[in-house]
């Protein structure tokens, strides 16, 4: 951070650390842990860390302390994050946008999210579902596509803001049916539902949790679910896969990184925690209220992942050409 | 008579001792976030989220709903008091409020403010109590052609704000609404005005810009008349309202609170607009214009009984359909969340306990509200008499963190240093700061919903005109807008007529 | 109009022109879009132009008042030095020498602003305030910042370490505890 250190100190650190490193694995966590994340207080992600903090807590009996910063799209919490000691203190929240879509979607990302943390586990994966308002007269995901592909640039989507799981999910179906439609970026999800419930919008690509209630009263009709399976949450509705796009497949996604570095005992220690926390009684309902499905992979497993999710996204944004400056 | 069974139902819980205990101390920690400095109920509530989690559904939300409009009654008292606005909806308080206290009748402005405040906030728990569904199906009647009209009418209303030169305070709107365009476009996510830095990447902060503008480009004035500041607090007269106040607040509180419940409604800063909004309405409806801007009771009265009404009637489209009307809803949908329970229109139906004890410990907190508040503008008042020198360095000290607190950033705090120097700057060189901070908070909602509105009508302009609801709001700002300038360009023409 | 709102009003104005040039330069690459679809660049260009005419506009009308006697009054140098570098040396210091500290300095610094700024005081004041807040912010709100700071630490690579260490050493070039 503000820290500048000099070569001797720097040495001094690294011989420190050497041989303190064997000490510290024997008797980590004995100190708060942080956890940053890379969106403000009180949405879905932060729900999720919370969450899964508390559970992780109980794991080690050492405090998981959530410290929220979404400023810049997630981009600093994360180059913070990636500045921290590795010593298993500072964890980040890794999803989507920081981890795979920013460093393509911004030029100003300093770091590459892929090489500077390690990667603990993918904690867990949420359908986002496509909806319509009330009143409006498509009925499936088949009919939106056929009625946006017989006019062109006539159909309006909203989006929590450009660049967001909701905005790509919603390019990834408009490049998979090969479809012009006019996007309406807002600061949010909410204010977007906002202008969908009143007739504004078209229809709208989003998080279970932010519909959930219009769904179930009826103000909102689910056409799909974007993830390539069901979701237990809205057992009866489709996926976009099944209604005609088989390869179609989007989800929003929350793991857990740490520093760069970071050594591999002490990931473990996080790793199984996690997911002893994941598949807890007391976690797996909240999960589920997001719609979310524990993951609790393995750390190379989640590398995997962020790597290929990171090569799709990268073309589906070159492709809309939304890269930002 | 269903009402009456919700109601019992509402307040049966909200006057359990523990959800009382949990209201009350939302309210008092409210209260005392508000009257620091800097730090205000976003922060605050971010801050305690975790500690939700421990407590039933109702007791949190209860307690967070406690501490938002706590944090408006705390708020005005450092406006009334220091002129340091903590929340754009007290920047207009500050205006009369501190004149008020600088000639020694702080007691009757934050007597004013709480009674206001909880009038205001009694009228809207009923509204909200009785018509909440029907008033949230018609926060969902506004686009953004009706929203960009909204805003337009916010601005003519802040240029009513100004107490001294009109073309000056035009300045300073202007200025604010290019100092609100700094951070991402929304539409097309480009950056502007960020020098490639990411901190700036969210636009500059509220609280760091009123923080530096307001609260240390006030101490540094303050500092070079040292003297004459030390004198102001020594007569300070009366606690508390006499019956000429009492005669001359009533209409604004009446008005107040009506603007402020109708504006509160709409997601977007309504109860921030309210409060200025009832304040202009004075200022041209008050028999006492000229004492606008130099302490005039009803400066007080209006906005401070709007941004309260329209505090608690922003829970409408938060309880009644989930959506979040200002960021401290937003955190609130999160603790709803947390707690396991969907926010929608289903809440009225599936959690009865849940909204009818909300809008009943409102009334309850407002009332707890007014019994803490009014015993303390003595001590208020005997804060004043601290000397300065005592007083400021402490100021100061909650500033920085109040302006760290809102993003844990230090990027923030430095800003606060930069708008400390444009504030001092602002008042040597006369210029007002409020319509600044008025236009910084409307700008971006200007441009916002103006790009939208043309984006979803295809390029359509007539948009504006042909929607009733946003064609009333133009017509509304024209009449605002040549009753301002009006008498001003007749005076000019006077003065130079005489010259 | 007395010549000291003259000047002040022409020296103002001046300074919104300036303000508005700026916008309009730093915002000149960013594309205008039509009046129809407006672009990222129509409101920041608009409004800079708006306020060049504003800042013409005061200007010229104080240059069109009489001039009279001139007078000024001195800027509080050692206040504004002092309270602004307390704000920044805040956020200069706070996560590394942690809120306790770090708000001592702030209290110390800006009550030296005042021409009746005695040391007792200002130390019983900077103690109090420092204590209040940590108390507040660190035991009751849980502000994520240490209550003394990592640069005070006396773990192994920390800066103070360093310096400590650094002291029994000779040929070190430098001060360790740099920024």
């Amino acid at each position: 951070m503000l820290r500048k250190k000099s070569t001797f100190i720097a040495a001094a650190a690294v011989v420190a650390s050497v041989f303190a490193s064997p000490v510290l694995a024997q008797t980590y966590p004995n100190k708060t842990i942080r956890l940053l994340v890379p969106y403000a207080a009180g949405g879905g992600t932060d729900a999720i860390a919370r969450v899964v903090a508390q559970g992780i807590t109980a794991q080690l009996g050492q405090q998981v302390v959530v410290e929220n910063n979404g400023s810049a799209g997630g981009n600093l919490a994360t180059q913070q994050a990636a500045k921290s000691d590795p010593d298993g203190y500072t964890m980040l929240m890794a999803n989507q946008g920081p981890m795979v879509v920013n460093p393509h979607l911004f030029k100003n990302v300093k770091i590459d999210p892929l090489t500077a943390f390690d990667p603990v586990t993918l904690i867990a994966e949420a359908p986002l579902v496509v909806v319509v308002p009330e009143n409006s007269h498509i009925t499936s995901v088949k009919q939106l596509v056929e009625e946006a592909a017989k006019a062109p640039g006539k159909m309006t989507y909203g989006s929590a803001g450009n660049g967001s799981a909701s905005h790509l999910a919603t390019l990834l179906l408009a490049e998979t049916a090969n479809l012009d439609m006019v996007h309406a970026p807002y600061k949010g999800a909410g204010p977007a539902i906002t202008d969908l419930l009143g007739g504004r919008l078209d229809f709208m690509v989003t998080t279970i949790p932010s519909v959930f209630g219009f769904i179930d009263s009826g103000k909102l009709k689910p056409l799909a679910v974007t993830t390539s399976h069901r979701t237990k949450r809205l057992p009866d509705l489709p996926t976009i896969a099944e209604s005609g796009w088989p390869n179609y497949q989007a989800a929003a996604w929350y793991g857990f990184a740490v520093p760069k570095g970071t050594p591999p005992e002490i990931i473990k220690t996080l790793r199984d925690a996690t997911v002893a926390a994941i598949n807890s009684p007391e976690v797996v309902p909240r999960l589920a209220i997001e719609g979310a499905e524990p993951v609790g992979n393995t750390p190379e497993e989640f590398a995997a992942f962020m790597k290929q999710e990171s090569a799709r996204w990268a073309e589906v944004i070159k492709k809309a050409g939304i890269g930002l400056d | 008579m269903e009402l009456l069974g919700d109601l019992g139902l509402g307040f049966a819980t909200a006057l359990s001792p523990f959800n009382l205990l949990y209201c009350f101390i939302g309210v008092a920690l409210g209260t005392a976030v508000g009257v620091l400095p800097g730090l205000g109920p976003i922060a605050t509530i971010a801050m305690l989220l975790p500690i939700t989690f421990g407590l039933p559904p109702v007791s949190s939300l209860i307690m967070l709903a406690g501490i938002y409009y706590g944090a408006q009654y705390g708020g005005s008292t450092t406006a009334i008091l220091i002129n340091l606005p903590g929340e754009s909806s007290s920047v207009v308080t500050a205006i009369d409020g501190y004149q008020m206290a600088k000639k020694g009748r702080a007691g009757p402005a934050l007597a004013t403010a709480a009674l206001g405040s909880f009038f205001a906030g009694t009228v809207a728990t009923v509204l909200l109590a009785i018509a909440a569904p029907p008033l949230a199906e018609v926060a969902l009647e506004f686009g953004p052609a009706e929203y960009f009209s909204l805003m337009v009418l916010g601005l003519v209303a802040s240029v009513a704000l100004a107490s001294g030169s009109l073309l000056k305070a035009f300045t300073m709107i202007v200025m604010g609404l290019l100092l609100g365009l700094v951070g991402s476009d929304v539409e097309t996510g480009t950056q502007r005005f960020t020098f490639d830095m990411p901190e700036m990447a969210d636009g500059l902060n509220f609280v760091a810009l009123s923080m530096g503008v307001f609260g240390l480009g006030e101490i540094l004035r303050n500092l070079e008349h040292e003297h004459t500041r030390s004198v102001m607090v020594k007569h300070v007269s009366g606690l508390m309202l006499s019956k000429a106040d009492l005669k001359r607040i009533a209409g604004p509180v009446l008005r107040g609170t009506g603007l402020g419940s109708v504006l509160g409604i709409l997601p977007g800063g309504g109860a921030m607009l309210a409060s200025f909004a009832a304040y202009s309405m004075e200022k041209r409806l008050s028999s006492n214009r000229a004492e606008f801007g130099k302490g005039a009771i009803e400066g007080v009265a209006a906005p401070e009984s709007a941004n309260n009404a329209g505090a608690q009637t922003s829970f409408i489209p938060m309880l009644t359909l989930g959506i979040p009307s200002n960021p401290v809803m937003a955190l609130m949908i999160g603790a709803m969340i947390i707690q396991g329970i969907t926010p929608g229109p289903n809440v009225v139906t599936d959690e009865p306990e849940l909204f009818w004890g909300m809008i009943a410990s409102m009334w309850v907190g407002n009332l707890l509200l007014v019994l803490l508040n009014l015993p303390l503008i003595g001590l208020w008042i005997r804060m004043l008499t601290i000397p300065y020198h005592l007083l400021f360095p402490a100021i100061i000290a909650f500033c920085c963190i109040g302006a760290f607190s809102v993003n844990n950033s230090t990027f923030d705090v430095f800003m606060m240093a930069l708008f400390g120097l444009v504030g001092y700057a602002l008042i040597k060189l006369d210029f007002e700061p409020a319509p600044l901070l008025l236009g910084f908070v409307l700008g971006p909602m200007l441009e916002e919903n103006l790009r939208r509105a043309m984006l979803l009508s295809r390029g359509d302009a007539t948009v504006f005109v042909t929607q009733p609801l946003s064609l009333g709001l133009l017509l509304v700002s024209l009449g605002l807008l040549t009753a301002v300038l009006l008498p001003n360009i007749r005076s000019k023409r006077e003065e130079a007529f005489s010259e | 109009m007395t010549s000291m709102q003259r000047r002040r009003d022409v020296i103002g104005g001046l300074i919104v022109m300036t303000v508005g040039t700026g916008f309009l330069t730093v915002g000149s690459d960013l594309d205008m879009g039509s009046s129809f679809r407006m672009g990222p660049g129509y409101f920041p260009n608009v409004l800079s132009v708006v306020m060049i005419a504003l800042g013409l506009a005061i200007s010229g009308l104080a240059l069109r008042c009489p001039k009279g006697e001139s007078g000024s009054t001195p800027l509080p140098w050692r206040g504004l030095l002092l309270i602004i570098g307390a704000a920044v040396f805040f956020g200069f210091a706070v996560r590394g020498l942690g809120l306790a500290p770090v708000l001592l300095g702030v209290v110390l610094a800006s009550a030296w602003a005042s021409r009746y700024a005695a040391v007792r005081t200002s130390v019983s004041l900077a103690a109090g305030v420092a204590a209040f807040c940590t108390f507040l912010f660190i035991q009751m709100l849980g502000l994520p910042l240490p209550l003394t700071g990592p640069w005070l630490s006396l773990e192994h690579g920390s800066p103070l370490a360093s310096v400590l260490a650094s002291a029994e050493l000779p040929a070190v070039s430098g001060p360790a505890l740099s920024k």
